[in-house]
C-alpha cells in the first residue's frame, strides 16, 4: 500500500537542530523502530512524518505522494501518542469513531468499524465508558483502536507503552506485534527501550 | 502540636474576622431592605429582623427608571461578555499555546492596563465616543467594560487552555480535523466550564461598574449609574433596596463559580 520515503529531512528549533539531513526508506508493511536516547530527535522525526511539525529542509513521501506540505489530515496517517491523547469528554465509542466521523463515513460503517476495532483490542465491554473511568492500559488500547480503525496506510506510534507498568507493557507489546501481523500497516514506532525495539522491529535489517 | 493548634486558631480566626468584615454590611443592608419604611429609623437597630416586609423592595423596583436601567445593565453585561470572550479567548489561547516573540511583554502589558486609573480617561473617552456618535449608547458602555474585563478574561482563558493538553488537539488533527476544527471539537468543549466561569465573572464586573456608565450615558443608564444619579436625594429605603439588589447577582455568581476560582488560585 504505502512505503515512506524521507529525504534529507532537517528540522531546526529556535536554537537546536533536532534532525539534520536524515534520509530513510521504509518499505510497505514494514515495522520500523526508531531507537535512541531521549532528546535525540526521534519523536521530532515522527512528528514531521505526521505533519505536526514542518520540515525546514528535505521532503517526505508516503506511497507515491509528496506529503511535505500537507496538513496531518491529508497525509493518510494515524498516530498513537505517548500520553494517548484520548479525548476526556467523549466515551470510548466516540473516541474510537472520532476519525471516521471527521471523514464523514456513513453511520452504519462507523458503528461497524468501531465495533471491530473495539473487538480487536478487547474494549467491547467498555464502549460506553469515559476515559476517566479507565485504567492506563485500557486508555492505551483506546488510543491504538482509535488509530487502527482509520485504516490509514501509515501508523505512527510515539512511545505508546512507556506509561504502562512492566507487566502490562509486556502484554501490550505482544498485542501490538499480533496486531501488526494482522493488519500489516506500515509502522514507525518510537521508543527508547532497546528490548522493545529488538522484539518488535521487522527483523530484516 | 500546640503550635499547630495555635496556627489553625489564627488562620480560622482571621478567616472568620474577614468574613464578618464582608458579611455584616451585606447583612445589615439585607435586613434594612426588608424592613418597612416606617421602622427604618428605629434606634437601636435590631440585629435580627423583627418585621418582614417587601414594601421597601417594591418601592425601589417601582421607582421611575429602575426597571429600564436593570434591563440596560443586563444588556450591557451580555454585550460585554460577547465582546470580551470574542477578543479574550483567542488571546488567552495564543498565550497558552504559542511561544511567540514578545509573549512576556504582552502579558505584562495586558496586566499593566489594570494599573491605569480609568478616571484619567474620562474626558478623552467621552470626547471619542461623542465623535464616534456612540454617546449615550449601551454599546459604548459595553466597549469600555470589555476593555476593563479583558485582562481578567485573557488571564483566565489562558489558564484554562494551558490545562487542555495540546496533544489532544494534535490527535484530533491526525484524525482528520483542521487546526480550527481541532480547536472547536476538542479544546473548546474541554475549556467550556472555565470559559463559563470567565463569562459569569465578566457579568459581575460589568454589572457592578459605575464609572463608564456615568460618564458615557445620560438617558440610557445602567443600574449602578441610575442609583448613583439619585443617591443624594433618594430616601434611605431606596438606597438599602438598591444596594441589596445590586449585590445579589454578584453574591450568587461567586457561589456558582467558587470551584473555578479555587482552581485559579491554586488551592482546593
Amino acid at each position: 500500500m504505502a512505503g515512506i520515503g524521507i529525504e534529507r529531512a532537517t528540522k531546526i528549533f529556535a536554537r537546536t537542530t533536532a534532525i539534520k539531513g536524515i534520509s530513510l526508506d521504509i518499505k510497505d508493511g514494514e515495522f520500523m523502530v526508531l531507537l535512541g536516547p531521549s532528546g535525540c530527535g526521534k519523536t521530532t522525526l515522527l512528528r514531521c512524518v505526521a505533519g505536526l511539525e514542518h520540515l525546514d529542509d528535505g521532503r517526505i513521501t508516503i506511497g507515491d505522494r509528496d506529503v511535505t506540505d500537507l496538513a496531518p489530515r491529508h497525509r493518510g496517517i494515524a498516530m498513537v501518542f505517548q500520553s494517548y491523547a484520548v479525548f476526556p469528554h467523549m466515551t470510548v465509542e466516540d473516541n474510537i469513531g472520532f476519525g471516521l466521523r471527521m471523514h464523514r463515513r456513513p453511520k452504519a460503517e462507523i458503528t461497524r468499524r468501531v465495533a471491530e476495532g473495539a473487538e480487536l483490542l478487547g474494549l467491547t465491554s467498555l464502549l460506553a465508558r469515559y476515559p476517566a473511568q479507565l485504567s492506563g492500559g485500557q486508555r492505551q488500547r483506546v488510543a491504538v483502536a482509535r488509530a487502527l480503525v482509520m485504516d490509514a496506510p501509515v501508523l505512527l506510534m510515539d512511545e505508546p507503552l512507556s506509561n504502562l507498568d512492566a507487566l502490562l507493557r509486556l502484554q501490550a507489546r505482544a498485542d501490538l506485534k499480533r496486531l501488526h501481523k494482522e493488519v500489516k500497516r506500515t509502522t514507525i514506532y518510537v521508543t527508547h527501550d532497546q528490548v522493545e525495539a529488538m522484539s518488535m522491529a521487522t527483523a530484516s535489517r | 502540636m500546640n503550635a499547630r493548634v495555635l496556627d489553625r486558631t489564627l488562620v480560622y480566626g482571621g478567616a472568620i474576622l474577614l468574613a464578618f468584615w464582608v458579611l455584616i454590611p451585606l447583612y445589615l443592608i439585607a435586613i434594612s431592605a426588608f424592613t418597612p419604611q416606617a421602622r427604618l429609623f428605629d434606634y437601636p437597630k435590631p440585629l435580627v429582623p423583627t418585621t418582614f416586609s417587601t414594601e421597601t423592595m417594591q418601592f425601589f423596583l417601582e421607582a421611575r427608571g429602575v426597571i429600564p436601567s436593570v434591563i440596560n445593565s443586563i444588556l450591557v453585561a451580555l454585550f460585554t461578555i460577547a465582546f470580551g470572550l470574542a477578543l479574550g479567548t483567542p488571546a488567552g489561547y495564543a498565550l497558552a499555546r504559542f511561544r511567540f516573540r514578545g509573549r512576556q511583554a504582552f502579558q505584562v502589558i495586558v496586566l499593566a492596563t489594570k494599573m491605569f486609573p480609568i478616571a484619567i480617561l474620562s474626558i478623552p473617552l467621552a470626547v471619542t465616543f461623542l465623535q464616534l456618535g456612540l454617546y449615550d449608547n449601551l454599546i459604548a458602555v459595553a466597549l469600555v467594560h470589555t476593555a476593563m474585563a479583558l485582562p481578567f478574561i485573557i488571564l483566565v482563558t489562558g489558564g484554562v487552555f494551558v490545562a487542555v493538553s495540546h496533544e489532544l488537539e494534535e490527535a484530533a488533527q491526525t484524525l482528520g480535523c483542521s487546526r480550527w476544527g481541532a480547536f472547536l471539537r476538542v479544546a473548546l468543549p474541554l475549556a467550556l466550564p472555565g470559559l463559563a466561569a470567565a463569562a459569569i465573572f465578566t457579568f459581575v464586573i460589568s454589572w457592578n461598574e459605575v464609572f463608564a456608565a456615568t460618564i458615557l450615558t445620560l438617558r440610557t443608564r445602567t443600574l449602578p449609574a441610575q442609583v448613583l444619579a439619585g443617591l443624594g436625594t433618594s430616601p434611605l429605603g431606596f438606597k438599602f433596596a438598591g444596594g441589596l439588589f445590586m449585590a445579589m447577582p454578584a453574591v450568587a455568581f461567586i457561589f456558582l463559580i467558587r470551584r473555578y476560582l479555587m482552581n485559579l488560585w491554586g488551592s482546593r
